[in-house]
């Protein structure tokens, strides 16, 4: 340590403290901004929106779009996903809603410790609150909105060390009655009795009886489909390795995630749909390891949520995954024809139209032919064609197993830059002005020989118009033999 | 056999820690006009960590929230993260401890692991959502937490005279502990104000580690060579056989007893609040209110529980702290019909904090010789923390296994057991040591 004298130590902890506070402040400052300057002319109060979607099919989820709206409800017809949003004034982490009943798993302010349910009618009125303690993690509501079931991780804050668990609590809706956690209930394996202190249960799906139920039991590392009665307070277990189940609209399939990989801290699942009549898996065309309770969007095509969006895929293993809606999670599906008395009925609504922002992206390849170990040096493009700008702007390039990444430029600077992770490089910029264009190069080494296909990826938390020039592909032939030099 | 003979050779040594204590009373009289009987550098330290506490808790409150919804890390890694967040501090303190009496260099050594905090901040800026450099990040802030906390508290005991060291820790402990009240009211104020915003938070945080680290290094020094021990720590080494001899401190064995199994017997905060929230239902929303609520009868106890150790002896407020932690679980032993019990628990839990936390270290401080005084009192907190954390998880399922009723009654058998056990050891202890040295 340099000796300093006292006043000289002081003026420096005076210059340290001014420059601390006002990188502090002006961060806070810009944080709080920014969320005001969003709460923006583009929304505004209209009823007349949500009775337009009472004679619809439509996907209610939390809005993540950030501003006014904010963590709430919102509501969009099945048919027009990307179209403005109406936005019901009830905040919720999770949310469910079957049979005119919805549930809420609310914004906790619990230091990561507590969360409040609400279960709600139609007209979005909530009807009865319950606490839980724990952070959520599903929801979901029997079909005739009798019964709903939360699951909540209880971790956190000094309270578990290392081991989370799960608990899984049934409600009564219409009484507002807590009917206690699957782990009151007896279990059944090979029509013998199974019990054991560290079950767990997760991922309630009710069957249409709304008495039916299928969910998940994890003991001793390994986990099991259960099949349950609510009335007799019963499950049995059917087969193993299947997390977080849901039943499909016919009730003749199960879609869920099947753990087939990982280490210490890391599960890879992969989704798969059971078919209970043949008992046969099919893996679902999304190769990307994703935590998340499937929900079906029709009898074909399944939704679920990969942060920060809404995603879909086809539920029996063909085509590739799509993005169904930005800046969303925890979507239910309400069918039309479910009883006009059932259909949510907001009464009051605030309408938000996220204002659109047209992406491009090309990707250009140096040379088309190279030997294993050259350098392939690919140029990407991302131009926003408009109108409006552009928020968090992400490129994902899924990255062939026969290469190795050499390197990426210009990084782009701020927080996020580029990381490779699960088999993806990922690269995102916070904004992209309309006209704008940004420029990713990228060098990557052929590990074997054959044919390279690379696809990149372009999204953005802002509605895209027009999704044929969201992706492009480029391809390079690659040798076994090094080239002459 | 070597580090045998050195500890057998100190123990004929005079202590040197008074004398330095009469070279600094001009410092410590300037200082008793605005708080009275702390030297300048206890508040100094003090306020270190107060600004890293309001640094550290601010993320520690959003991280479960952040890692499961905003990175969507699964629960299995988020318990790994969880998990080393919990235990890593642990594994490190020993070693801080000892470098610091190794080196003589108490002040640098408590400079590397705030510093290493302060990095942690910066990590989590940039490291994205990337779960091993998260889990590397987490692991980074709380080793440097681990290799601080010993020679920050011999800092504090160097700088005290012997008999108002609980005032010290008492001081230090009430601003630590508005740091860690300020700084989760801070998060989620401005996580109200812009949701999601954890970018801010984490900057923010950023900025108080470092005006923490200011105080530290611009106006803490370490005490002069003579007060610290001087040449007989030279003669000790770092090996676990050395560092094992501190048991051999007359009165350190009883003092690691006490404090090693009266932790074990004690219920995390997270836990005891579900618990009474079993009892009288109230709103999750009210949790933060609890853990602000003991925070702040902690900080206004902490100076007077020092006191009153320093007065009445330092053994018997601590004994006297796990008391009233026995009246606190007592109390969920028996039916609530009103919701006031939570109110006196909260006080009663507080006021535990205070006749313990920064008294233990006291005891510490007076048992230990100046030149192992940092290793000595991170042997005790390793003990504590230890023992702390297997309670925990014993409890936890204890819980699971039987019901949250059969946990806390096990926990209060065990509890009366280690306050007998701790009781006599520690007289033991006492009488052990007055047969060396008055303290």
């Amino acid at each position: 340590m340099v000796a300093l004298p006292p006043e000289r130590r002081r003026a420096l902890f005076a210059l340290l403290v001014i420059a601390c506070v006002g990188v502090a402040v002006a961060y806070a400052a810009r944080a709080v901004q920014r969320t005001r300057a969003s709460r923006d002319a583009a929304t505004r109060a209209d009823t007349a929106a949500a009775r337009a979607l009472e004679h619809t099919s439509t996907v209610m989820f939390r809005n993540e779009v950030p501003g006014t709206g904010w963590a709430q409800v919102a509501l969009v017809p099945v048919a027009a996903p990307g179209g403005s949003r109406a936005i019901v004034p009830l905040s919720c982490r999770r949310l469910y809603f079957a049979g005119g009943r919805g549930l809420c798993v609310g914004e906790d302010r619990g230091f990561g410790l507590g969360s409040e349910v609400s279960v709600f009618g139609p007209d979005f009125k909530i009807q009865h609150t319950f606490s839980l303690i724990g952070l959520p993690s599903r929801a979901r509501v029997s079909p005739d909105g009798r019964y709903g079931a939360t699951t909540v991780f209880v971790a956190g804050h000094s309270y578990s060390s290392g081991e989370f668990s799960t608990e899984t609590t049934i409600f009564d809706l219409v009484n507002g009655k807590r009917l206690g956690t699957l782990e009151d209930f007896s279990v059944f394996r090979d029509s013998q009795p199974f019990k054991s202190v560290d079950f767990n249960f997760w991922g309630v799906t009710f069957a249409a009886d709304g008495n039916r139920f299928y969910a998940t039991l994890k003991t001793k590392g390994q986990t099991y489909l259960v099949e349950g009665d609510l009335a007799a307070r019963q499950m049995r277990v059917l087969r193993m390795n299947v997390e977080c189940p849901s039943l499909s609209p016919d009730g003749t399939r199960l879609a869920f995630k099947k753990r087939t990989g990982g280490t210490l801290g890391t599960v890879i699942w992969r989704f798969h749909v059971l078919d209970l009549r043949t008992m046969v898996e099919t893996p679902l065309a999304e190769e990307r390891s994703i935590d998340d309770q499937i929900e079906w969007l029709d009898d074909r095509n399944v939704l679920y949520g990969l942060q920060p969006d809404i995603w879909t895929v086809p539920a029996d293993g063909s085509g590739e995954p799509r993005r169904y809606l930005s800046r969303g999670v925890s979507p239910v599906v309400i069918r039309a024809g479910e009883g006009e008395t059932n259909a949510p009925r907001p009464s009051t609504t605030r309408r938000i139209t996220l204002p659109a922002a047209d992406l491009g992206v090309t990707m250009s390849v140096a040379a088309t032919a190279v030997a294993v170990g050259d350098d392939i040096p690919y140029t990407l493009v991302v131009t926003n064609h408009g109108p409006a700008g552009a928020n968090q702007v992400a490129m994902d390039i899924l990255l062939s197993d026969r290469v190795v990444v050499t390197s990426y430029a210009p990084a782009n600077p701020g927080p996020y830059g580029c990381f490779v992770q699960r088999g993806y490089l990922s690269c995102t910029v916070d904004r992209l002005e309309p006209q704008q264009s940004w420029t990713l190069q990228l060098v990557l080494k052929a590990k074997r020989a054959g044919v390279l296909r690379h696809r990149v990826r372009v999204s953005t938390a802002q509605p895209d118009p027009v999704a044929r020039n969201n992706s492009a592909t480029a391809t390079v032939q690659v040798s076994a033999a090094p080239r002459p030099r | 056999m070597l580090a045998w003979f050195s500890a057998a050779r100190y123990h004929a040594r005079p202590r040197r820690g008074i004398l330095y204590q009469l070279e600094n009373s001009v410092q410590l009289l300037k200082a008793r006009r605005w708080i009275p009987l702390v030297s300048r550098t206890v508040i100094m330290l003090g306020l270190t960590s107060l600004f890293t506490d309001i640094s550290s808790e601010m993320v520690a409150t959003i991280l479960p929230l952040y890692l499961l919804f905003d990175l969507q890390l699964s629960p299995a890694t988020f318990g790994v993260i969880d998990g080393l967040y919990q235990g890593a501090a642990a594994l490190v303190r020993l070693f801080g401890g000892v470098a610091a009496d190794r080196l003589r260099r108490f002040k640098e050594v408590a400079v590397v692991g705030y510093g290493l905090s302060a990095v942690a901040r910066l990590g989590l800026l940039v490291v994205g959502n990337v779960w091993t450099l998260l889990a590397g990040v987490v692991l980074v802030d709380r080793l440097g937490k681990g290799i601080r906390t010993a020679p920050r508290d011999a800092l504090i005991s160097f700088n005290s005279s012997p008999e108002e060291l609980g005032t010290a820790f008492g001081v230090h402990r009430a601003l630590d502990t508005a740091g860690a009240m300020l700084g989760p009211v801070l998060a989620f104020a401005l996580l109200t104000l812009a949701p999601g915003a954890y970018d801010a938070v984490f900057v923010i945080s950023l900025c108080a580690a470092l005006i923490g680290l200011g105080f530290l290094t611009l106006f803490v020094q370490n005490p002069p060579e003579a007060a610290t021990g001087g040449g007989a720590a030279e003669r000790h080494t770092m090996s676990w056989s050395d560092t094992a001899q501190l048991l051999r401190v007359p009165g350190m064995a009883s003092l690691v007893l006490a404090g090693t199994l009266l932790s074990l017997a004690t219920i995390s905060d997270g836990f005891l609040y579900v618990a009474m929230q079993r009892r009288v239902e109230f709103a999750a929303r009210f949790f933060p209110l609890l853990y602000v609520a003991t925070a702040a009868i902690f900080m206004l106890l902490a100076v007077p529980a020092g006191r009153l150790a320093d007065r009445i002896g330092r053994a018997r407020v601590f004994i006297g702290g796990y008391m009233l932690l026995l009246a606190v679980y007592g109390s969920l032993l028996v039916r609530w019909t009103s919701p006031f019990p939570v109110i006196v628990d909260l006080i009663l839990l507080g006021a535990y904090y205070a006749a313990t936390d920064g008294v233990l270290m006291a005891l510490a401080g007076a048992v230990l010789p100046p030149e192992r005084r940092a290793g000595g009192m991170a042997l005790v907190t390793t003990g504590t923390s230890l023992a702390r954390l297997a309670g925990s998880i014993l409890f936890g399922l204890l819980w699971t296994w039987r019901g949250v009723g059969f946990a806390v009654a096990v926990t209060l058998t065990g509890l009366s057991a280690a306050l007998v056990v701790g009781a006599v050891a520690l007289r033991r202890g006492a009488a052990e040591q007055s047969g060396r040295a008055p303290a």
